[in-house]
């Protein structure tokens, strides 16, 4: 009873917080878009205006990472837009500060052209099209035009685009691979402690790394899948730590961290898809017979539960994709959208901007303590629920 | 009111609301998934009256909450 009354009183100030939070952050960002929107409009207007022969057509053009677009006098105007999208998706490139950016290899297979490979320093930030290629938008577009023509003249092939495979290794792949690395790092060390001290007690990053083993162990794999729980474990613990720590690496706003990878929808889904396929490998006669026909229902119900329960079948790991790629994006746009706020108001006026600073820092740092917890929480829940759906695969009919 | 489902140590059992924490978009897609096959059917037939797609949305609706009774009687 105690922790009922103790989860009402907390919650509903929490609740009310996060409410008026959200009703201040949405607020904020249709402001904020408006904003953009006149500013797009009012660069047109100055470009129409100011037709100069040798004007830099460049300009006007917005940088996606820094999400500076410049009107014909080259004074930059502060797109929230376009710099949180940049930030929250992934890049040919990874922008590092001001226009500093770590090119990255573009590895792409066209079925007609076939293989090829440079560095993504030759699309000059998306203004120049390289060996046939150019990126409209940050997709990696086909063109006939010649190398180095500026991309935003250069019209795309559009039959060349469909049999292109874009296989290049970008700012995701990569953060991706430093967490690999990562975890390679954390896990040898861990695994090689364990030869060498055998049964006794942990000691430095052992100690660390151990209670969250035993607690996916005890509270997810044995909790949900039963007896059998030791065949899953390789695969929980692999998700668990990897989402965990690409997670912890999302929040980390420096090189080489600070990429969305779990909020990346194509990781969700390859994720979501082991999740779902091994699911259908170790289902077992009780699981297909409770799917294609519950028992104990009566026939013109079953005609009704029994293609909701296949679509059930989908739907699960699908909402597992969305729930960790939505929460992850999610957490990524409002502390973007607190420090845009600095500079959407320091637009209208310097001190301004420095006055509202003041609170984008304090709820930036509050926001960033929430995705601490969420990071933890998304990792476990999808680990939890994968755990969940191969525990109801396997499970044995139980006989009452 | 139900009384929750206590697990060890009193505690809520968290594969209790994890098990329901999808429901909503299970329930939606369901409901869309059937009135969209009733669309499809009424577009492949040509009737005048959308017979299928009132018919398979009521069904749908139906289905997602015989669904949500089942899996909240679950123990």
């Amino acid at each position: 009873m105690r922790g009922v009354a103790l989860r009402k009183t907390v919650m509903k100030p929490l609740i009310r917080a996060t409410s008026l939070l959200f009703s201040v952050l949405f607020a904020g960002v249709s402001f904020a878009q408006h904003e953009g929107h006149d500013h797009a409009a009012s660069d047109t207007t100055h470009v129409h205006e100011v037709v100069i022969p040798t004007a830099d057509v460049h300009d006007g053009h917005p940088n996606e990472a820094t999400g500076e677009a410049h009107d014909a006098h080259g004074v930059a105007k502060f797109n929230p837009g376009e710099m949180i999208m940049g930030h929250v998706g992934d890049e040919h490139g990874w922008h590092l500060w001001g226009h500093t950016s770590l090119p990255l290899p573009i590895l792409v297979y066209n079925t007609q052209r076939g293989f090829s490979a440079f560095s993504s320093a030759h699309f000059d930030h998306g203004h120049k099209t390289h060996g046939g290629y150019m990126l409209h938008e940050g997709k990696l577009v086909a063109t006939d035009a010649a190398d180095g023509t500026d991309a935003h003249h250069a019209s795309e092939n559009e039959a060349l685009t469909k049999a292109t495979w874009d296989l290049s290794i970008t700012k995701n792949v990569l953060a991706m691979l430093v967490s690999v690395v990562l975890m390679l790092l954390i896990f040898l060390s861990v695994a090689a402690a364990y030869r060498k001290r055998g049964t006794s007690a942990p000691k430095g990053l052992q100690s660390f790394i151990e209670p969250i083993i035993l607690f996916v162990r005890d509270d997810v794999a044995k909790a949900n899948i039963g007896p059998k729980y030791e065949r899953f474990m390789p695969f929980l613990l692999t998700v668990f730590f990897f989402i965990l720590i690409n997670n912890l690496m999302g929040l980390i706003p420096i090189f080489p961290f600070g990429a969305n990878v779990s909020g990346s929808i194509s990781v969700t889904f390859t994720l979501a898809a082991i999740t779902f396929v091994l699911t259908l490998i170790n289902g077992n006669r009780h699981y297909w017979g409770h799917i294609l026909a519950m028992p104990g229902v009566p026939k013109p119900v079953l005609l009704i539960l029994t293609p909701v329960e296949i679509l059930g079948v989908f739907l699960r790991p699908a909402i597992l994709m969305i729930r960790l790629f939505a929460n992850i994006t999610a957490g990524h746009i409002i502390v973007l959208s607190f420090f845009s706020l600095i500079f959407i108001f320091g637009e209208i006026n310097a001190g301004l901007g420095w006055g509202v600073s003041i609170f984008s820092l304090v709820f930036t740092i509050f926001m960033s303590m929430m995705e601490l917890l969420v990071a933890f929480i998304q990792a476990f829940v999808f680990t939890f629920l994968s755990a969940m759906y191969l525990g109801s695969a396997i499970e044995e009919p139980h006989h009452h | 009111m139900t009384t929750p489902e206590k697990g060890r140590k009193g505690r809520l059992d968290p594969s209790t609301y994890m098990r329901l924490s999808g429901m909503g978009l299970t329930m939606m897609a369901v409901v869309l998934a059937f009135t969209f096959t009733g669309h499809w059917l009424d577009g492949l037939l040509g009737w005048r009256f959308p017979l299928f797609t009132i018919l398979l949305a009521l069904v749908g609706i139906a289905g997602a909450i015989i669904h949500l009774i089942r899996e909240t009687g679950r123990k």
